[in-house]
């Protein structure tokens, strides 16, 4: 009898743990989800302003996109030719070959006519040697840093800061597709407010669209399950997370794979750690650190209207190898900034979005997967009935759910990215189906992560094939900016269908 | 077992809450389906508005521009169609005479266009236009939209009233300087211009000032947007008064920078007292900046000791646009200075000087004794040989 009761109250009192767990996290999900649906809808419509014809005024910051490149021979110049045509009134392209082994160099020396330009290479932040800098002798705002290879994106963008001209910078990834009037947007929040240090973009996946000479031609949903997924985990993260911590200034992450950031800023607190396997939100972190600490002004912000448009992985292998090594990367990033928890002087990051890092949404994966062993053991051993089990698993179902669907239904309120009824049907279905599988699949690969993190295992980068079926061969295009010099004209390259590239 | 926990509240807890979120889920889903039939309908009526009118109101502001024909060129034809809609009309009574006013929810899609056109366009054509908004009579529900909960709508029907110089309006629209959003306040502003212009030049051009939550670009846009005939002047005083009154720093180097909208002639003593007074970095950023005579000069010339590299950066672009031979050598001294960026642009500086040539630097390249100004050197002589020294940044508020 004893023993039943000891049983029975351990069994109440795990229940209610896992309850009270469930509903903090998803609580603070939903919570970020009001704000979003309160605050995107307003910012939206005022984006008309934005429609009307614009002059330039002078008044916009020069701005570098530092390309970081390894083995980019397929993609590198549809990108580079996409990125030539964006529409800003002062921009130069950096782009860093990180000791590639192919063929991206001599790709770009023959597509660019590149010229060893005897640059006085200032390594303010440190990184692998500089080999040489090129300049395109066709494309005044176009040059490439070459270098040995560091091993990670960190190193490889550390020194294209360091190259950089202008005191904006945004580090780019090879494939990465941005919608023309991107840096106009961005750039906003800089001339608002003078502290902003950082500006995060809304990141959306490429699979199922198609892309000619690097720019987005057709928008769709791609036939992927497993990309599927991720299309609404994005959506997840930027239009409801994202938007909701910008909204309580405590802003967590800034994409790696599109943010714009100011170079001095980044500079100060010492560029992108290299030993971490999440750079970005590291150095988002360490500039939360490093200013709220410090008590220096800065502001980190975030706008939902400029696109960038990235490949998700198709295939288990890959996703497993990027979801493993995110959450290593949250734990090295939350570790290397642990001063920031609870701190009185780190303000919402330290008391809002750090500590759900950590706490809620960090050790998800352990509570999602002990708790869904704890039921499956007491349903199995009668400790608790069938209706009990089922009540549980309705809840997480039920919550999981409704969270996508909030996400899905943000996204109608404010973009419609996917114009067809049909799109908006397989969004829905793929809210309902992932809950079965998709997503205790991704916290047992969670906790993989987090067991690798505790065992300090050896971690890579490692190079993954992928799929770029949204590429289309490239067609002749003429360029946007005019050549300086056209004695020398560029030879074409041709897309690849298939690449190895670095997963980020 | 006696404790199976069926009716165990936290059961109950997870059961209905489970409940309630899907019922939620449901809800929102069957709200999404209501939102896309409700923006086909409005997709759908959008391109009807915007293919009545679209194609018309082009003709009527572009084509029908008197503009002398190219050799070859025939003039413009009437099709069909542009006989069966208010074209017709227009050409044949010199001005639109619709048999009703525009329906009520089709104003916001022909005001997009409508306004779209107006931006677009100068002279004659602005004119066309108005005549036409005033035959399809939309004042009154413009007015309406004015006071609508959908900014987008608050903001064509503000835009609108200033397209149209509606002095009715001005009242109304001059509430919304206040608003508290900056969007809405910044185009009251910029419409109050329109409407009345003395008259806004007089009680509300300090909100430059005031407002700091306003974008300085789009702020730039409405200043040069103006007539700078007008607004220098006003303009200046409005900046050395706030200078005497001594505003925050960063908001006082806002205002200096908008002076380069206006006449050079008009801000330059007033740049040459702020340089030689003001102590603040970005305030003597934004003056240097400006400096495009050789008033201060000896003051630039000071400043390239300050322990500042922002200031020290732009005092030899300044040198470098004022190119006085005699500077030369301060430039040379700055090769040597610790920061790149200085280094960088003073480089860029002598490459301009009238007394510097290819040559001369290419000597100061191999003889200076100092290696990073020789590597310098080096570097902004083969940008240059790659006709790529372009980066002088013609952005006010970059470094």
């Amino acid at each position: 009898m004893l023993e039943s009761n000891i049983v029975f109250h351990f069994v109440q009192v795990t229940q209610w743990f896992f309850l009270g767990y469930f509903i903090a996290l998803n609580g603070i999900y939903l919570i970020l989800t009001i704000i979003s649906l309160n605050v995107l809808p307003r910012f939206i419509q005022k984006q008309i302003i934005h429609t009307f014809p614009n002059s330039e005024t002078g008044f916009e910051p020069p701005i570098s996109l530092i390309v970081t490149a390894y083995n980019e021979e397929a993609v590198i110049v549809p990108t580079i030719r996409a990125l030539l045509q964006l529409d800003y009134h002062e921009f130069e392209i950096l782009i860093v070959n990180d000791g590639s082994k192919d063929r991206t160099l001599e790709v770009l020396t023959n597509e660019f006519d590149l010229e060893v330009l005897p640059v006085a290479f200032r390594q303010r932040i440190n990184h692998k040697p500089v080999k040489a800098v090129y300049q395109s002798k066709i494309y005044a705002n176009l040059r490439v840093i070459d270098k040995e290879n560091g091993g990670s994106k960190a190193d490889a963008s550390n020194a294209g800061i360091n190259g950089a001209r202008y005191g904006l910078f945004m580090p780019l990834d090879a494939d990465t597709i941005l919608e023309r009037n991107c840096l106009n947007l961005m750039v906003q929040p800089y001339l608002l407010n003078p502290d902003t240090v950082g500006v995060g973009g809304n990141v959306r996946i490429l699979n199922g669209c198609q892309v000619q000479d690097g720019n987005l031609t057709k928008i769709g949903l791609p036939k992927n399950l497993l990309a599927l997924f991720q299309v609404l985990e994005y959506t997840r993260a930027f239009l409801s997370g994202r938007v909701g911590w910008n909204y309580l200034n405590s802003l967590p992450l800034i994409s790696g794979a599109f943010g714009l950031f100011k170079k001095e800023a980044v500079i100060e607190v010492g560029g992108y750690s290299h030993k971490s396997l999440g750079e970005d939100m590291d150095l988002v972190l360490r500039i939360h650190r490093h200013f709220r600490l410090n008590r220096k002004p800065y502001r980190l912000d975030f706008v939902v209207d400029p696109v960038c448009w990235t490949e998700a992985p198709e295939t288990f292998g890959v996703l497993k190898k990027q979801r493993v090594r995110w959450q290593r990367g949250l734990f090295d990033c939350l570790w290397e900034n642990r001063k920031l928890l609870f701190h009185p002087r780190s303000g919402g990051v330290g008391w809002g979005s750090f500590p759900f890092l950590l706490f809620l949404e960090g050790i998800s994966p352990i509570i999602e997967v002990a708790g869904h062993l704890f039921f499956i053991i007491c349903y199995y051993f009668g400790l608790i009935n069938g209706e009990g089990a089922l009540s549980f698993l309705f809840l997480s179902f039920g919550t999981g759910f409704l969270l996508s669907i909030t996400s899905i239904l943000l996204e109608e309120i404010t973009f419609q990215t996917y114009p067809r009824k049909k799109d908006l049907m397989i969004l829905i279905v793929g809210a309902l189906i992932e809950n079965f599988g998709y997503r205790q699949m991704m916290s047992v690969w969670r906790l993989e992560g987090i067991i690798k993190w505790l065992l300090r295992t050896e971690s890579s980068w490692g190079t993954m094939t992928r799929n770029a079926s949204w590429s289309t061969p490239a067609a002749p295009a003429k360029p946007a900016i005019p050549p300086v010099l056209t004695e020398n004209p560029p030879s074409k390259g041709k897309a690849k269908q298939k690449k190895t590239v670095k997963v980020s | 077992m006696e404790f199976v926990i069926a009716s165990n509240i936290s059961i109950t807890l997870a059961w209905w809450t489970g409940t309630i979120f899907t019922l939620v889920s449901i809800l929102c889903i069957g709200y999404m389906f209501g939102l896309r039939k409700w923006s086909e309908i409005v997709k759908n009526r959008r391109e009807a508005v915007t293919k009545k009118w679209e194609e018309t109101l082009y003709e009527v502001t572009v084509i029908q521009e008197s503009k002398p024909l190219k050799k070859g060129q025939k003039p413009y034809q009437l099709t069909s169609k542009d006989k069966q809609d208010v074209l017709l009309t227009y050409i044949e009574k010199g001005r639109f005479d619709p048999v009703e006013p525009l329906p009520n929810q089709d104003l916001p899609h022909f005001l997009f266009v409508w306004n779209y056109l107006h931006e677009s366009l100068r002279g004659n054509s602005k004119e066309r236009l108005n005549l036409l908004a005033n035959d399809l009579k939309i004042d009154h529900n413009t007015y309406k939209m004015l006071k609508s909960r959908s900014l987008k709508n608050q903001i064509l029907a503000i835009n609108t009233f200033g397209n149209l110089r509606e002095q009715k309006a001005y009242e109304k629209i001059e509430k919304l300087i206040y608003h508290r959003d900056p969007i809405i306040s910044l185009w009251a502003w910029r419409a109050l211009f329109r409407i009345n212009f003395e008259e806004t030049l007089k009680n509300h051009f300090s909100m430059i000032v005031e407002r700091k939550d306003w974008s300085p670009t789009f702020v730039a846009k409405i200043l040069l947007e103006l007539d700078k005939d007008l607004f220098s002047v006003p303009l200046v005083r409005l900046v050395e008064e706030s200078y005497e009154k001594q505003i925050g720093e960063r908001q006082m180097a806002r205002l200096v920078s908008y002076l380069t909208i206006t006449h050079i002639s008009s801000f330059s003593p007033l740049i040459n007292k702020i340089l030689n007074e003001s102590t603040q970095t970005e305030v003597v950023i934004a003056c240097l900046r400006l400096v495009k005579s050789d008033e201060s000069l000896e003051r630039v010339r000071e400043l390239i000791k300050s322990e500042r590299w922002e200031i020290r950066l732009q005092v030899v672009q300044t040198l470098g646009r004022l190119g006085h031979d005699q500077d030369v050598e301060l430039l040379i001294q700055s090769l040597n200075d610790l920061d790149w960026w200085v280094r960088y642009r003073t480089a860029g500086a002598l490459m301009i000087m009238p007394s510097m040539t290819e040559e001369k630097i290419a000597d100061l390249a191999e003889t200076l004794p100092n290696e990073f100004a020789r590597d310098i050197l080096r570097q902004v002589l083969a940008e240059n040989r790659l006709l790529c020294l372009n980066q002088t940044s013609s952005s006010i508020l970059s470094k």
